[in-house]
């Protein structure tokens, strides 16, 4: 069955229960917009319909190998109604018929075997497709009229260059770009990261938001930048339905192969009628086509466009959206992985780290403080800094149901408490906090730079905390590694691929996370330029490189990458420039990517082996039978024996 | 092989040769268990299984098959 | 492995030679080798590695008449023309051996999870259709075709010396040899132009003649120009793709397992093409001697 299992868990690809495990998310089981749940109910009675269906020979003939199974289906169909048609028999004409219509009804089944793998394999993609489709879900828009007022309508009616307003509260009715606004939006149905994020107009990552996100403060306007049905959601249907699919290029040269050991064996069976005869042990027609069928390579033949179907398939149900299955191949190619730090290797969200006191303050002073402006904080950072303190041997000293939270705001930067004595404190950006205490009438001591300073050198992000007027100190919030990553790279660089990490964080904070990470190189203080250099300098090298980027300026590297991921939660440019879009914005998939392109080049190369492997068997079991058609030679290890025998005379 | 006979032997490479597919396809399908190891030790072990797998499991079964059909 | 193959060929038709034929034996009384059209300054042994060295080696010279070899060597000469890569006659040997290797890599390569790639370049559907072309299809076209028209009409065309199993060896035989470039003659085929005294004398055998020289001219041809060209194709456009470089996830060439795996696929790839033939020929003619019918 495909389920496609909500939870998830850091391990590596739990393949066959098909339970695809994605990796290392703090994300834990919420709903997610894109987990649609194939229904493959059905699936097996449509199969064996279509497995019949497929027997036209205008859709056989496109399988060389299937092909000769089905002419010869049809020769040893002729044979049977007329056992003397290509000359005469001497066995026992009824006998004959019988054989050879048990050949025929063998071959025919092998025919349907084969459609039926492949007609299965479709199925799953259609019941995906299905699936995906469901996820486009209904919901209510307020479409902005040319004279201000706004007019309710469904979201499916909504086309590209329309105007909507969004309140808090609301689910974002389609993709767009923000042109009016700041806001916080809950991505986490598509991104996973419970934290919200902050939407405005004029940037890129910033201002493009998803359809069935929800805003949670304030109002937008949001210009829409999608119609309905031309999507990528739409593209990725047509794909796994099989309508779209082209053979990749490593299926065509095996294609080749098949076809050319078919060939051979066909010029084998053939000229091996004469020379038998010329031995007097004729054989018939049945028989040297059942010889045939048995030699060429039908086991791989019949399954060779399932496996590739399956592959796509696979991708879909990681909720990735990939252009063409010639990416997907490529994913198992790939010598290097370039990854973006934030997101990918780290957590969006980070976590209180320390307490760092100034002015003359303690380390108890500072946990107090920063536990009370965020006894509120429902956010992971927020909980983070209350266990911290808490660890700090800090208290809650006052009512909280007196007390009132001020909510973290795009303008204002900070969050905190009122607390039931008048006192405020706060806890926010370091600039922001500055400018609160300079309202308040305080001082900016230069300690509070230093300490700024030296958290930023370490790779974190600085909070100042403060009560009034007075600032306390700062919170190290500290870039979590996603768990399971290390292991990751380990298993990666034992594949043999490399994995680059891109970061704009400073050379000392950069390696630090890449020696925490273990990724085999790094790239500090990265503009999008380097991005786009680095795959260069890679592919120079005859490197496959992979990918993941969602802003308008990764737009050339991801053209330039043999595999590019765009986020869905990314801009318009991005997904054009990619050859595959994850709908879950999950950028660590990649990694998954590489493994479903090896597993699906695996299966393909271990189903051929094992097919040309069987010759040797089936040879042993036909060949001698030519021989003992005629008495000549009773059976090879009766043969054996005489001839000990004969030796042993001797 | 020692096959019952040459007819037998026929019929039993041929329904091996037809059964093998479907009992293919949910490989296929889910396609090859996948462990992050180096080239070679990926290849030692598809070889094993599936090379020599390959080599020997349709001479068990062909003689299998031969065993189970009814006629000589 | 290249080795392994040479002297298990050379065994086998060493044995053959040294336990004799089981009715002349019987005859005798007592256990000869094999010395019928051998010089006997050579004996059986020699005998036996210099014919698996000339076929082999596509050599083509011979000691001794591969025609009154028992069935091992028949089939030892046979198997050495048909692979064409046991030490392979001056550079096409190696090449033959390239091609099955580029073939085994194809194959096998796909299970390390990435399209395949060989001395560093990828192979794709080219380097496919040249090398599958080149050794396993021109080789069987070249000898089975005209093998098995020659005996469909054994009486008009083949004018075969000993009928049976051992006259389709002859044949085969004299096509293997062509199309391998070896030139050595199994021998006991009516194929020699008879001299014009002979056809003046009333001679008869100018048709079977004719079409000996025009058929094996064909695998001739075919066998040799054929593969070289593909070769030389392949040859150019591996050059001109840029090289891959090497990691752990690569497939590796130079390991014995490797060595192995080729070892298999010239197996079931070159010598399962044959072996229908060999099977009609030496071997049935080896069972059929145990038998006491021949």
């Amino acid at each position: 069955m495909l389920t496609d299992d909500i939870s998830r868990y850091p391990e590596f690809m739990q393949t066959p229960q098909g339970s695809n495990s994605l990796s290392s998310s703090s994300h834990t089981g919420a709903s997610r917009r894109h987990t649609p749940k194939a229904s493959m109910g059905g699936l097996y009675q449509r199969a064996i319909r279509e497995a019949f269906v497929k027997l036209n020979p205008r859709t056989e003939v496109k399988n060389p190998v299937m092909f000769i199974v089905w002419v010869g289906t049809i020769v040893t169909f002729l044979v049977t109604l007329d056992p003397n048609l290509f000359g005469t028999v001497q066995a026992d004409p009824a006998q004959q018929r019988l054989l050879n219509g048990l050949i025929t009804f063998i071959l025919f089944f092998t025919l349907v075997f084969a459609n039926f793998a492949e007609a299965v394999a479709e199925g799953r993609g259609k019941a995906q497709a299905d699936a995906l489709r469901s996820t486009r879900s209904d919901t209510i828009a307020r479409k902005l009229l040319p004279n201000g007022s706004t007019q309710e309508i469904s979201s499916t009616e909504l086309r590209r260059g329309d105007q909507v307003k969004v309140v808090a509260g609301d689910m974002i009715p389609a993709d767009g770009e923000v042109v009016k606004g700041v806001a916080s939006v809950d991505e986490s149905a598509i991104t996973g990261e419970s934290a919200p994020v902050l939407k405005q107009p004029g940037t890129d990552i910033m201002s493009s938001v998803t359809g069935g996100t929800r805003i949670l403060s304030d109002e937008l306007i949001i210009n829409v930048t999608s119609d309905p049905g031309q999507g990528f959601i739409d593209r990725m249907i047509a794909l796994v339905e099989g309508a779209e699919r082209s053979k990749t290029p490593n299926e065509i040269a095996l294609t080749v192969l098949l076809t050319v050991l078919t060939l051979v064996f066909l010029i084998v069976v053939a000229t091996v009628s004469p020379l038998a005869n010329y031995v007097q042990a004729p054989t018939t027609i049945a028989i040297l086509i059942s010889l045939l069928v048995a030699l060429i390579p039908t086991t791989i033949g019949g399954l060779l466009s399932a496996i590739g179907i399956a592959g796509m398939d696979r991708v879909a149900q990681f909720n990735v959206i990939a252009t063409s299955g010639r990416a997907v191949e490529a994913c198992g190619d790939i010598n290097t992985l370039v990854l973006d730090k934030t997101g990918t290797i780290t957590l969006g969200n980070r976590l209180a780290d320390q307490f760092i006191p100034v002015n003359g303050h303690t380390v108890e002073e500072v946990a107090q403080i920063a536990l009370a402006a965020s006894v509120f904080d429902e956010t992971p950072e927020g909980k983070s800094i209350v266990i911290l303190a808490e660890k700090n041997r800090a208290s809650v000293n006052f009512k909280t149901a007196d007390a009132t939270g001020v909510e973290f705001t795009a303008r204002t930067r900070m969050s905190g408490t009122d607390l039931p004595n008048g006192k405020e404190v706060r806890k926010g950006a370091v600039d922001a906090v500055k400018g609160f205490v300079r309202s308040r009438g305080g001082v900016v001591s230069t300690q509070l730079d230093e300490a700024y300073e030296r958290v930023s050198r370490l790779g974190g992000t600085p909070l100042a905390v403060c009560q009034d007027s007075e600032i306390y100190g700062v919170i190290y919030l500290k870039d979590i590694v996603k768990a399971g990553l290390r292991e990751r790279f380990d298993q990666l660089r034992r594949m043999g691929v490399k994995t680059i990490m891109l970061t704009g964080d400073n050379q000392i904070t950069a390696s630090v996370i890449a020696r925490e990470a273990g990724v085999d190189d790094f790239i500090a203080e990265a503009t999008p330029e380097d991005k786009i250099d680095v795959i260069r300098r890679e592919q120079s090298e005859g490197k496959l490189v992979a990918m993941t980027g969602d802003g308008t300026n990764d737009a050339p590297a991801l053209a330039q990458a043999n595999v590019g991921v765009a986020m869905n939660s990314g801009t318009q440019a991005a997904k054009e420039a990619a050859n595959m879009v994850d709908l879950d914005s999950d950028p660590t998939k990649l990694i998954d990517l590489v493994t479903i392109g090896k597993q699906l080049l695996i299966t393909r190369g271990a189903l051929t082996t094992f097919s040309i492997a069987n010759d040797i068997a089936k040879y042993f079991a036909i060949i001698p039978t030519i021989l003992q058609q005629q008495g000549l030679v009773p059976s090879i290890s009766c043969s054996l024996k005489v001839l000990d025998r004969q030796s042993f005379q001797r | 092989m020692q096959l019952k006979s040459p007819r037998s032997a026929i019929i039993s490479a041929l329904i091996y040769n037809a059964l093998i597919i479907p009992a293919l396809i949910p490989l296929a399908l889910k396609g090859v268990q996948f462990r992050p190891l180096t080239a070679n030790q990926l290849l030692r072990r598809n070889i094993l299984i599936f090379g020599l797998g390959g080599v020997i499991a349709p001479f068990i079964a062909i003689k299998i098959i031969d065993i189970l059909i009814p006629f000589a | 492995m290249v080795l392994a193959i040479y002297v298990g060929f050379i065994i086998t038709t060493a044995i053959g030679e040294y336990q004799g034929n089981p009715a002349v034996n019987a005859l005798l009384g007592e256990q000869a080798p094999n010395l019928e059209g051998k010089e006997v300054r050579f004996g059986w042994a020699q005998s036996a590695l210099f014919a698996t060295t000339t076929t082999g080696t596509m050599c083509g010279a011979v000691n001794s008449l591969h025609d009154s070899f028992m069935p091992n060597g028949g089939f030892v000469t046979l198997s050495n023309m048909f692979l064409q890569i046991v030490w392979g006659g001056q550079g096409t040997g190696t090449a033959y051996l390239f091609a099955y290797l580029l073939l085994a890599v194809f194959v096998t390569g796909l299970m390390v999870g990435r399209t395949p790639e060989f001395l560093g370049r990828k192979i794709e559907k080219r380097e496919v259709v040249l090398a599958s072309f080149l050794i396993l299809l021109v080789h069987p076209i070249a000898i089975l075709i005209p093998g098995a028209i020659a005996l469909a009409f054994p009486d008009q065309l083949a004018g075969i010396s000993n009928p049976g199993f051992h006259g389709l060896s002859q044949v085969i035989y004299e096509y293997a040899s062509a199309a391998a470039n070896n030139g050595s003659g199994f021998e006991g085929l009516g194929d020699s132009q008879p001299s014009p005294l002979a056809i003046a004398g009333g001679a008869s055998s100018t048709a079977t003649a004719l079409w000996w020289n025009l058929s094996t001219c064909f695998s001739l041809l075919a066998g040799r120009y054929i593969p070289i060209t593909a070769l030389l194709l392949l040859a150019e456009s591996m050059s001109r793709k840029q090289p891959v470089p090497l990691t752990s996830g690569t497939l590796r060439t130079d390991t014995g397992l490797f060595t192995g795996i080729t070892a298999g696929i010239i197996l079931v790839m070159g010598a399962l093409t044959f072996f229908p033939i060999l099977a009609l020929g030496p071997i049935a003619e080896a069972f059929q001697i145990a038998r006491g019918l021949g």
